[in-house]
């Protein structure tokens, strides 16, 4: 059984398709890369598998569960990073974690313990008490990030994980991900760092307008002889543009 | 000007494109806009009988229209959006603090409730024209409404600024206590407003003629709105550059304690957020008011204290029907990814909205215990809570269906929903109404008691239905709920 699994999944947005028919199984304890450019359909499709937004056809199973028959146990399994952070502005970084912890059946005395020790090790300890709306961005994102892994989730979805955030607080992060991925964890994420991404991830997608167009190993891409860099401009090609003349 | 120009056409449109998005419906347009007509037709039948009044030398109903037009200036300005393009940021735009202050002060002139304070404003300059002395009047009116104007420009800045907020709170109490015990006295509320001491009076000094020419309150008149206007700029200013967080995490963090339970985080974040809104003070006032009257009437009636409860509903309507409002998109989006059912979420509203009303109504329970007697008391709950569950009933539907934008520090824009936001008020208070009803009708104390125990009962299970019913649809809807709240 796959961990996570998408069947015809379909997003549409009036005439526009966002994500057409997205088949795609990624397996447990793996970190899947899925890579594309800006409005490629990535984060819509994040989304879809986190509960942010319904398909228009299609479904997808986390763990053999359906996001659409059970979201809500569905989201008892997952750990979510989303694009816009999902924080509420008039909280402090230490509240959104003791907010987040009971939902998820966390006692007290747990979350606290499990928030004080993800904060440490998010570097984030000092600001625990910092309003979201003061804190700079990648301190959200750390934030976002710690809510995401307080339950210990066996899926997490990570998008953007490393944009924004400085390299100390991102080689925590990537460590953390492969101790996660070797515990059985599967991680499921999106970045434009194709750098990261190379020496990060086992497997990996590109999405162009909707639809996979490559789907393969990193290690399937190093034995042919290309970076992921080279394979991902293969597939996502520049039109032609006039220079800036008016520049300088 | 020519940038000045753009940047207002583009919070024309902006401004425009936002209402769109709040969910409006042209049956809603259509009754507002009825119901605008009917108030302004009153509003001008009241300026004709001030005019055929101040002809006759009674000012009476003048004051009262200009305290009016002072207060209207205050609501559209302290409910205005500070998402414009004058705001703190957007300062790295090549834009003098001259340039900023006309665009902020223009664009706060974009919603057709502020072209209604214009028109009623400039109504006022009527019945001056008839006065003895029409000349020194109408400048005198004019003088008035820039005063007034200026007066709200200056709080709504000064809202943005923790200190000033609280200095800004603790004055209107003051005054509500003040009038309260003026009327908890028998003193008329028109003699209060016809006052020596509120400068309403010198536009109709001035009017009247009653000191010769009336130049002296004109230039008292243009003193105090020049003085005003120069605190608008002033306080622009200090708004653009003060520190909006200053002060404001010592208070928060020290007075919202955590709350039990799986929701607990949920209910003191929103008692935090409705806390921030201006509209919520409103009910305090008329909570302070019901105090007053309990400590200082000498055999004060159950029936008025349950009116005041009812009151107090009243004033925190905007929370009750708007649940969402103070949320983004991103905190919708919060709610999203964590396993909770819309029900839940509904109950963590409901909760909050509890607690925030609770608050404002013990003092009056406590004083109500003590001058009405215990079982007085135990009734007085009974109509707070039915009046909670019936306004709560009606809410979540709202708050479902019509969200709409709402900021910290600012009274909720009524907008689109103000026919809603009516229906609700009047859904909510009938059970306290008819309660009050059944115990001024006579009868048995225990017939009281059954009318009531049966009319709770209906608005608890209301309660519950709604709960059930919309917190569903809150599920459904979630992804437009975010799309309107941005």
């Amino acid at each position: 059984m796959f961990e996570i699994e998408t069947r015809s999944l379909t997003k549409k947005y009036g005439r526009l398709v966002a994500v057409n028919d997205l088949n795609l199984q990624v397996t447990k304890g793996t970190i899947f890369g899925f890579l594309g450019p800006n409005g490629s359909g990535k984060s819509t499709t994040v989304k879809m598998l986190t509960g942010l937004l319904t398909p228009t056809a299609g479904d997808a199973l986390i763990n053999g569960t359906s996001i659409l028959d059970s979201p809500l146990e569905v989201k008892r399994m997952i750990g979510v990073l989303p694009e816009d952070l999902a924080l509420f502005d008039a909280l402090t970084i230490w509240e959104h974690l003791m907010l987040s912890g009971p939902v998820y059946g966390l006692g007290r005395k747990e979350t606290e313990k499990r928030a004080a020790e993800l904060l440490s090790y998010l570097d984030l300890a000092s600001s625990r008490n910092t309003y979201v709306e003061q804190a700079s961005f990648g301190m959200r994102k750390k934030c976002s990030l710690a809510m995401a892994l307080l339950h210990n989730p066996s899926v997490l979805f990570l998008d953007e994980p490393f944009e924004g955030i400085d390299p100390v607080s991102s080689r925590s992060i990537k460590d953390l991900l492969l101790l996660m991925a070797s515990k059985g964890a599967t991680i499921f994420l999106t970045s434009h760092i194709l750098e990261v991404v190379e020496r990060l991830v086992t497997d990996f997608a590109i999405i162009v307008a909707g639809q996979i167009v490559c789907r393969q190993t990193v290690a399937e891409t190093l034995r042919a002889g290309e970076t992921l860099e080279e394979l991902f401009f293969r597939h996502v090609v520049r039109g032609d543009v006039e220079d800036l003349e008016w520049i300088g | 000007m020519d940038r000045i120009s753009t940047i207002i056409s583009y919070e024309w449109r902006a401004y425009w494109r936002r209402f769109s998005r709040s969910g409006f419906r042209s049956g809603t347009q259509g009754v507002t806009l009825i119901l605008s007509l009917f108030l302004s037709f009153k509003y001008l039948q009241l300026v004709v009988i001030a005019s055929a009044n101040i002809e006759q030398g009674n000012p009476r109903l003048l004051n009262l229209l200009l305290a009016a037009i002072f207060l209207a200036w205050w609501f559209p300005l302290a409910g205005s959006s500070r998402h414009t393009l004058a705001s703190r940021t957007w300062l790295h735009l090549p834009l003098s603090l001259k340039e900023r202050f006309i665009v902020r002060t223009v664009s706060l002139l974009l919603p057709p409730s502020a072209w209604l304070v214009i028109a009623g404003s400039l109504a006022i300059l009527y019945p001056l024209a008839h006065a003895r002395n029409p000349g020194a009047g109408i400048a005198a009116g004019v003088l008035w409404v820039v005063f007034a104007w200026s007066a709200g420009l200056t709080i709504s800045h000064l809202l943005s600024n923790a200190t000033w907020r609280k200095l800004i709170g603790f004055s209107l109490l003051a005054l509500a206590a003040i009038a309260g015990a003026y009327v908890m006295r028998g003193e008329s509320p028109a003699e209060l407003l016809s006052s020596q001491v509120l400068p309403a009076t010198l536009v109709v000094r001035a009017a009247m003629g009653t000191e010769g020419n009336g130049l002296a309150p004109v230039a008292l008149l243009s003193m105090l709105a020049a003085g005003t206007a120069l605190a608008a700029f002033w306080s622009f200013n200090r708004s653009l550059k003060a520190d909006p967080y200053t002060g404001t995490r010592r208070m928060i963090i020290g007075s919202i304690p955590a709350m039990p339970g799986r929701l607990g985080g949920f209910v003191a974040k929103d008692v935090r957020y409705f806390r921030r809104l201006l509209d919520i003070y409103l009910g305090v006032a008329v909570a302070l008011l019901g105090c007053v009257y309990l400590i200082v009437s000498e055999v004060p009636s159950a029936g008025i204290f349950w009116f005041f409860i009812i009151a107090v509903f009243f004033g925190n309507a905007a929370v009750a029907f708007n649940g969402f409002g103070l949320d983004n998109g991103a905190g919708l989006d919060r709610y999203a990814l964590l396993p909770l059912s819309g029900r839940a979420i509904l109950v963590s509203k409901n909760i909050a909205y509890a607690i925030i009303v609770g608050l404002q109504i013990l003092p009056m329970v406590f004083l109500a215990g003590w001058r009405l007697g215990i079982v007085n008391n135990a009734l007085g709950l009974i109509v707070a809570a039915s009046v909670g569950c019936a306004y709560l009933a009606w809410g979540n539907w709202m708050s479902v269906s019509h969200p709409l934008k709402m900021q910290f520090y600012r009274f909720a824009g009524s907008g689109a929903a103000l026919v809603d936001e009516m229906g609700g008020i009047v859904f909510g208070s009938i059970p306290g109404i008819a309660m009050i009803y059944l115990l001024n009708r006579g009868g048995g104390s225990a017939e009281v008691i059954a009318g009531m125990a049966l009319i709770a009962s209906l608005t608890g299970a209301l309660y519950l239905m709604s709960v059930n019913r919309f917190g569903s649809r809150f599920d459904r809807k979630r992804e437009q709920l975010a799309e309107a709240l941005g």
